[in-house]
C-alpha cells in the first residue's frame, strides 16, 4: 500500500458536499439546508484496495475571501497546500456562482476534480452542463454526479483514483474572477435558469404575509405534541429496564464485603441518578432531533429566519438567531455552538447569550408534567393537545424575552445596529430519511446524551451525599432547603424548589426528580411517573397552581445547565458566560417575585 | 436611479452596479448580484423586510436597507 492521500472536500454551502462526503467515506456526519452548517470540518478514511485516502469535509464556503469564520477555515487549509487533491463540489442549478470558487482554489492549486451534484435536478430545469467543454477550457477533471446516487458516487471514487498530481498552477493569471467565471458559465451551461415555480407556490405558503406566522405556530406546537406523546411510553419502558439491572446489581453488591455505604452511593446515588436522566432525557431528544433536522433538510429552516427576521433586525440581531433559538429547543448548549452561522461578533454574542430563554429539551418533560398536574383535568387526546398549546405560549414567552433581552443589549453592552443580512434560501429538496435519522441520533442525541451522563453520575454522588449525611439527626440537604426558604417563598416557590435547581445545576431534568427525592425524604432522587402520585406530594408540600406558575417561569428563566455555561465560555469567554448567567437569573427573580407578589394581593 | 428595493415580488430587474455605500458589497458580488446580472423578486417575509430576490439560479434573503443600495437600470 502506497502512502496516505488527501483529500479535501470544497464548495459552497447547500450543494451536497457533505452527502458526497458522506458517500464515500461511509462516516455519518451531519449535512443539511442550512446555510453554513458545516461549522465544524468532519475528516473521515477510505481506501480503494491499492491507495488509502484521508478526507476532510472543509465548511461550506461561498469565496476563498473570507467573510465568515467557516470560509477562513476553508481558505486556510487550502493555502496550506495539505490537500492532495481538493475536490470541488458544484450545484449544476447554480453553476456560475460555484465556479467563482472553483476558480479561486485553482488560483492557489491545479489538484482540483470539479464534482458537478445535482445534475437530474438542472436537467428538469432545463440547464444542462458541457462537463468535457469545462475539463478543456480550464484544464481540470470533471466528475457529473447525483449524490443520493450510489452508483454515480463510484464515479467520483474512480476520478479520485487515477488522479495524476500537477505542480503547475494554471489560472494565476486570472484578475477578475466574476468575469472569468461568467465567461466560462456561457460557454458551458445551456439553458436558461429561471425561478423553480414550485418552490414559489411553497414559498407564497411558507413565508406568506397572513400563513407564515400561523403555520410557524403550528408546526411549532406539532413538533412539542409527537414529542410529548411519543416519548411518554418509552421513558417508562426505560425507567423499568433500569430499575430490573438496579436491583440486579444492589443484590451483587450487597452479597461483596464492599460497605454498605459505599454500595448506597453507588447504587442508589450514581447510577440512580444517571439512570433517570437517561430514560427522562434520551425518548424525547431521539424524537425531537430527527424532527427538526427533517425540517433543516427540507429547507424550512431558513424560511423561519426570513419570516423572522425583521423582529431580530429591530432588535439589533440577526434573523440567523431564529435558527440558534430553534435548535435551543433541543438543547442550549448545542444551540451556543450553533451560533457561529452568524458573522458578527457582536449578533453572535446576543444570539449566545439570549440562548437560554429557549427552554431546552431537559425542562420541557418537567414543564409538561407541571402543566398536566395543575392546569389539565383529564387525559384524552385533546387533553394533550391542550397541554401543547398551554406549552405553546410558555415558550413564546421564552422567546419574547429573549427578543427583550437582545434588545436591551444591543442598546447597552452591545451597542451597536443591525447592519447587514444575505441568507440563502435553498431549494426545498425531498428529504435523505435515512441520513436524518442515523445523523440527528449520532451526531446530535448520542453526543448530548454523552455529555448529560457525564454529569450526572457525578452529581447523583453529591445529591446522595447530601441526602444521607446526618448532622444532629437532620440530613445536609434539608439544612440547605430551609436556608434558601426565605428567598424561596419571595419568589413564589420554596427553599426545597431552589435547591434543586441549584443541585439540578448539571442537567435540568433532574430538578424535579431531586424535589421529590426531598419531598418525600427519600435517600435516592425519584422519577415519578404516575402524575396523580406526584401531584399528591407536591400539594402536600404545599404547592398551589400560583407556585406551579412560578415553578414554569422559574424553569424558563434561570441560569443555564452547567454544559451550557462551559459552552459559552469556550465560545466567547468567562466574561460572558458569567454574564449569560447572571441576566437570566435576575430576569427570572424578578418576574416570579412578581407574579407571587400580585397573587399575594389578589388573594388578600 | 432606481434600487433593487423597489422591486415587488413578481417583478424584476437589471442590476447597473452596487454602490460603494453597501457594508457587504462583497458578499452580494460573491454570491451573484453583479453588474448586468437580472434579478427577480420573488417574495417578501410576512413583515416586509427582508425579500427574496433570485439571481444566477438561487434565491437570497436580502435586507431592505441592503437592497437600497443596489443600483438598478431605469428603463427595464
Amino acid at each position: 500500500m502506497n502512502d496516505i492521500k488527501t483529500v479535501a472536500f470544497a464548495g459552497n454551502p447547500n450543494v451536497g458536499k457533505s452527502t458526497v462526503f458522506n458517500a464515500i467515506t461511509g462516516l455519518n456526519q451531519h449535512t443539511g439546508n442550512w446555510t453554513g452548517k458545516t461549522v465544524e470540518t468532519a475528516v473521515g478514511q477510505y481506501n480503494d484496495g491499492k491507495t488509502a485516502f484521508s478526507c476532510i469535509d472543509l465548511p461550506g464556503s461561498y469565496s476563498l475571501i473570507p467573510c465568515s469564520a467557516e470560509e477562513e477555515v476553508t481558505r486556510d487549509y487550502i493555502n496550506s497546500g495539505k490537500a492532495d487533491i481538493v475536490v470541488c463540489v458544484c450545484d449544476a442549478t447554480c453553476f456560475e456562482r460555484n465556479l467563482t470558487l472553483v476558480l479561486q482554489i485553482l488560483k492557489i492549486t491545479a489538484n482540483i476534480i470539479i464534482c458537478i451534484n445535482f445534475n437530474e435536478e438542472a436537467e428538469k430545469l432545463g440547464i444542462k452542463i458541457d462537463e468535457e467543454k469545462l475539463s478543456r477550457l480550464l484544464d481540470v477533471k470533471t466528475v457529473k454526479i447525483n449524490a443520493r446516487k450510489k452508483s454515480d458516487i463510484t464515479l467520483l471514487i474512480e476520478a479520485i483514483r487515477t488522479f495524476r498530481k500537477k505542480s503547475e498552477v494554471s489560472c494565476a493569471e486570472i484578475t477578475d474572477i466574476n468575469a472569468k467565471a461568467k465567461q466560462i458559465a456561457e460557454e458551458c451551461v445551456y439553458g436558461e435558469i429561471s425561478p423553480r415555480s414550485r418552490d414559489r407556490r411553497i414559498d407564497s405558503i411558507l413565508t406568506g404575509k397572513y400563513t407564515a406566522i400561523p403555520l410557524m405556530t403550528v408546526f411549532l406546537a406539532l413538533i412539542f405534541w409527537l414529542t410529548l406523546v411519543g416519548s411518554n411510553y418509552p421513558s417508562e419502558l426505560l425507567s423499568r429496564a433500569f430499575g430490573i439491572i438496579q436491583s440486579s446489581i444492589a443484590q451483587w453488591l450487597l452479597n461483596s464485603p464492599i460497605n454498605d455505604t459505599i454500595c448506597g452511593l453507588i447504587i442508589s446515588g450514581i447510577f440512580g441518578t444517571t439512570a433517570t436522566v437517561i430514560s427522562v432525557m434520551l425518548p424525547p431528544m431521539a424524537i425531537f432531533f430527527p424532527l427538526f433536522t427533517l425540517l433543516e433538510d427540507i429547507g424550512y429552516l431558513p424560511r423561519i429566519a426570513f419570516n423572522l427576521d425583521k423582529c431580530f433586525h429591530k432588535c439589533g440581531s440577526c434573523g440567523k438567531q431564529a435558527l440558534t433559538v430553534c435548535m435551543g429547543f433541543g438543547c442550549n448548549a448545542a444551540a451556543v455552538i450553533g451560533c457561529r452561522i452568524i458573522d458578527s461578533p457582536r449578533e453572535r454574542l446576543i444570539a449566545v447569550i439570549t440562548n437560554s430563554f429557549v427552554p431546552c429539551n431537559g425542562r420541557f418533560p418537567t414543564l409538561i408534567a407541571i402543566i398536566t398536574m395543575f392546569f389539565i383535568s383529564d387525559g384524552t387526546v385533546f387533553s394533550s393537545m391542550f397541554s401543547a398549546l398551554i406549552l405553546t405560549v410558555i415558550v413564546l414567552f421564552g422567546i419574547i424575552i429573549s427578543f427583550a433581552v437582545s434588545k436591551l443589549l444591543s442598546k447597552t453592552l452591545l451597542k451597536g445596529k443591525s447592519s447587514s443580512f444575505v441568507l440563502e434560501m435553498p431549494p426545498f429538496r425531498k428529504p435523505q430519511m435515512k441520513n436524518i435519522i442515523v445523523r440527528s441520533l449520532l451526531d446530535r442525541t448520542l453526543k448530548v446524551l454523552i455529555r448529560a451522563i457525564a454529569v450526572a453520575a457525578p452529581t447523583g454522588a453529591i445529591i446522595w451525599l447530601t441526602a444521607n449525611t446526618e448532622i444532629n439527626g437532620q440530613t445536609i440537604i434539608s439544612y440547605i432547603c430551609r436556608f434558601f426558604d426565605p428567598i424561596g417563598y419571595f419568589l413564589g416557590l420554596d427553599g426545597t424548589v431552589l435547591t434543586s435547581f441549584l443541585l439540578g445545576l448539571p442537567a435540568n431534568e433532574i430538578v424535579m426528580p431531586i424535589t421529590s427525592m426531598i419531598y418525600s425524604a427519600s435517600d435516592t432522587i425519584v422519577d415519578i411517573g404516575d402524575l396523580s402520585v406526584l401531584k399528591q406530594l407536591l400539594v402536600q408540600n404545599g404547592w398551589d397552581p400560583v407556585m406551579a406558575i412560578c415553578f414554569t417561569l422559574f424553569s424558563l428563566l434561570h441560569w443555564p445547565c452547567a454544559t451550557t455555561i462551559a459552552t459559552i465560555k469556550k465560545e466567547a469567554g468567562f466574561k460572558w458566560a458569567v454574564l449569560s448567567v447572571i441576566i437570566p437569573t435576575v430576569i427570572g427573580f424578578a418576574v416570579c417575585s412578581a407574579v407571587s407578589l400580585t397573587a399575594k394581593i389578589f388573594s388578600m | 436611479m432606481k434600487t433593487m428595493k423597489t422591486l415587488f415580488p413578481g417583478q424584476k430587474g437589471r442590476i447597473f452596479e452596487i454602490s460603494e455605500q453597501c457594508l457587504i458589497k462583497m458578499r452580494l458580488s460573491d454570491l451573484g448580484f453583479t453588474p448586468e446580472e437580472t434579478v427577480f423578486c420573488l417574495t417578501q417575509s410576512p413583515l416586509g423586510d427582508p425579500k427574496a430576490y433570485f439571481v444566477k439560479g438561487a434565491v437570497y434573503a436580502v435586507r431592505n436597507n441592503d437592497a437600497d443600495k443596489i443600483l438598478l437600470y431605469d428603463n427595464d
